[in-house]
């Protein structure tokens, strides 16, 4: 496509997990799966948001879209040339085409630098490639200085003149925030990936960051990646979104149409855990319980399984699933009476993918097995319909999954959605 | 008991550092009441966070303190530090940001739970234990997990933890200083339910300090807006919401970005230094209403209607 900025196809990103050599040889080797399989496009002038919780990889996807993070497997393309592996110069001369802006002001401004001085650097990186087109009569410094007036006065750091000599902490969390965006955009990029833009922002400060992105994006025909947490930020400012959980992307689509309408679950959940700002509107919510996984072992088949309030049998029960619920279960003295006793302790149950074991006390395997279906009487219904058997053998009581639907992504109303529900 | 649990009254905090001393708070007075969730909203250096210490008595020292807090009949102000120490726990609570930075890394939950019941109540060790398993139990945290470390639980996890920690004294008044701040929205619902049910369940106060005004809305039942260490507008939350008398909580609620956001609004400038604030009414520099009587004359906070004060001198032009 032409106008196409961005591409990500297939990206995943896992990261190793630090062990200390004695455990790294007696297991398996544990990563984390902080991206998986993620696809999507951005098209010249478009705002796009990837929205989630933290760990759901938005972060991630936005690093490794600059390759501040190498991609474990997948590609990315920048205007239509393939970048996955560009190293070197080449990168080098890429980086002035994509910027990103991270979400801490404080943490992103060098304390020791002043103001002008920061905003200068990027054009001293890239200086080799500067010709005497644009140096004009000027020495590098001269050019440099009047450029980096005009993008403070431009980003609203006025008076620029003034400001250019003090130092990040004598600015307000405003003005940090348009430094760190005059440092972005002095390179002229096309692309501006910004992770939480405004999150640490007071809010009465916010709308007015967000309109200097809006106005520098109509002014330079910017391309921006809009990473935040905060739904109601994104409806506002994004053409498109990206929901985000767990390292996957459930549903993508016109912000518009997935704000009026949305389809998974979790994008539901989330949009339902907005506080709204009018004390007539308290609403009774439904949320989603617990909270999100670990994604070194992230939940099989959908990862919001656990705690989908649609789900299905299908949707990717395993018997770490079962055990979970065996020990909340057996932690509730009320309604294990002596469940404990025939099933427990909940250490001696073993669960891995669809199989669950316990070695039972002997001549009691068969009261164990009758006792786990009449537990899981009170389980999730999904849950039960998706268990194949619960047996003995030897000692050993089983209890079995069937495996899980294919999960894939299905287009509905014209938006992308990842939901066994739509399938 | 119907008269207020706490009264602040004229509190003055002056914080001392090498410039001068910074005025953190003047003049603050309001009453809190049983049973009710007080919301304490204000931005960067407004004075909310001065506060919630001024009341736990955690102010740094050579900090100014003027001005009188009243816990029932207790003057707060003129306690000894051992006298304060009995207080802060039992009969007031204070739950943080980030639980991190209160919980100790290297005890386990189950001792974090012992040392606070025991430090403050004589009480022995099996029942200080049985105690503390009803408060994880009751904040839906499996109680076989006692026994783990502070890192071994999320953030969504540690904030139920500190908030069971904090009502395992059963206090009659819970500060929450930005509670839910760090933590992402659909955690942030589940622990604002709980704070929701708090107040009927253990009849106690909880004032919520907050920057989000989402928040306030969702939980609170009075709202105290602070602005540059002064105290601006207090009222109900629907009196505070439907009619903002004070021109900062007007620009603060219609700087929120919400999900039926069309237009955005910003508060133009920003706040003032708090070592020499402007005179008369700290907001007047940033005001699209201010006289000449602004910068001349504190405004003094007015009952404009019942239970609804704000300090403006036009406050009745937005009635």
């Amino acid at each position: 496509m032409e106008d196409e900025i961005l591409r990500l196809s297939d990206v995943t990103v896992h990261f190793p997990v630090k062990m200390p050599l004695a455990q790294r040889l007696f297991s398996r080797k544990s990563v984390v799966h902080a991206v998986d399989r993620v696809s999507f496009s951005l098209r010249s002038g478009e705002i796009m948001g990837l929205v989630g919780e933290s760990g759901c990889g938005k972060t991630t996807v936005g690093k490794t879209s600059v390759r501040l993070i190498e991609p474990t497997s997948g590609r990315i393309f920048f205007a239509g040339h393939d970048i996955t592996h560009t190293g070197g110069e080449q990168l080098r001369r890429l980086r002035k085409k994509m910027q990103i802006v991270f979400q801490d002001p404080h943490a992103s401004l060098n304390p020791a630098m002043t103001i002008g001085e920061a905003i200068l650097h990027p054009l001293s990186i890239h200086r080799l490639e500067l010709g005497s087109l644009e140096l004009g009569r000027d020495t590098f410094e001269q050019w440099a200085v009047k450029k980096v007036l005009s993008t403070m006065t431009e980003v609203g750091l006025t008076p620029a003149k003034h400001l250019y000599y003090k130092y990040p902490g004598d600015l307000s969390g405003g003005q940090k925030q348009r430094a760190v965006i005059a440092r972005a955009i002095i390179t002229e990029p096309k692309l501006l990936i910004v992770d939480e833009g405004v999150s640490m922002l007071d809010m009465s400060v916010r709308a007015k960051i967000l309109e200097l992105m809006l106005d520098l994006k109509r002014r330079h025909g910017l391309t921006y990646l809009f990473i935040t947490h905060d739904l109601a930020t994104a409806k506002f400012i994004c053409d498109r979104i990206a929901i985000m959980y767990l390292g996957r992307i459930v549903e993508i689509g016109l912000a518009r149409k997935i704000y009026a309408d949305p389809k998974h679950p979790y994008t539901k959940a989330l949009l339902q855990a907005i506080p709204i700002p009018d004390p007539d509107k308290r609403h009774n919510k439904v949320l989603p319980r617990g909270e999100v996984p670990d994604a070194v072992h992230p939940p099989a088949g959908c990862r919001f399984h656990p705690r989908c309030p649609a789900v299905l049998a299908t949707c990717g029960w395993e018997a770490r699933d079962f055990v979970d619920f065996l020990d909340e279960h057996l932690s509730d003295p009320k309604r294990a009476g002596d469940d404990e006793r025939v099933l427990g302790p909940i250490g001696a149950w073993r669960a891995e993918d669809l199989v669950a074991r316990m070695e039972a006390k002997p001549l009691s395997v068969e009261r164990a097995v009758e006792r786990v279906k009449a537990v899981l009487a009170e389980a999730p219904v999904a849950m039960s319909q998706s268990i194949e058997s619960v047996s003995s053998q030897n000692r050993t009581v089983i209890v079995r999954f069937r495996p899980p639907a294919q999960l894939l992504q299905t287009t509905v109303e014209d938006r992308v959605v990842e939901c066994l529900l739509y399938q | 008991m119907t008269g207020p649990l706490l009264r602040v009254q004229d509190l003055y905090v002056h914080y001392s550092t090498r410039r001068g001393y910074v005025r953190a708070l003047e003049g603050i007075t309001l009453d809190a009441y049983p049973s009710e969730t007080l919301g304490i909203v204000g931005e960067t250096g407004c004075g909310k966070s001065t506060l919630g210490k001024a009341i736990l008595g955690i102010l740094p020292p050579r900090t100014r303190v003027r001005g009188q807090i009243l816990l029932a009949d207790v003057e707060l102000t003129k306690l000894r530090r051992e006298e304060y120490r009995m207080i802060r726990g039992k009969d007031i609570a204070l739950i943080f940001q980030d639980p991190m930075t209160r919980l100790n890394p290297l005890m386990t939950i189950e001792d974090h739970f012992i040392e606070e019941i025991q430090s403050h109540e004589n009480v022995p060790k099996n029942m200080a234990r049985e105690r503390a398993r009803e408060a994880l139990v009751s904040m839906g945290i499996h109680e076989s997990r006692i026994k783990n470390y502070p890192h071994e639980f999320s953030g969504g996890m540690r904030q139920r933890i500190m908030i069971a920690m904090a009502l395992v004294l059963k206090p009659s008044l819970l500060i929450a200083d930005e509670p839910t701040t760090s933590l992402d929205v659909i955690v942030e619902s589940q622990i604002l339910e709980i704070f929701y049910e708090l107040k009927s369940a253990y009849k106690m106060s909880l004032f919520l300090i907050t920057h989000n005004m989402g928040t306030v809305a969702e939980v609170c039942d009075r709202v105290a807006v602070l602005y540059a260490g002064r105290l601006v507008e207090i009222g109900s939350v629907k009196q505070v919401f439907h009619k903002p008398l004070h021109p900062y909580t007007q620009g603060l609620l219609a700087s929120i970005i919400h999900l039926e956001t069309k237009e955005l609004h910003s508060i133009e400038g920003s706040p003032p230094d708090l070592i020499s604030p402007p005179q008369g009414c700290h907001f007047h520099p940033r005001c699209k209403f201010a006289q000449p009587i602004c910068v001349e004359k504190d405004p003094p906070l007015v009952e404009f209607e019942p239970g609804h004060f704000a300090a403006c001198h036009f406050g009745d032009k937005f009635l």
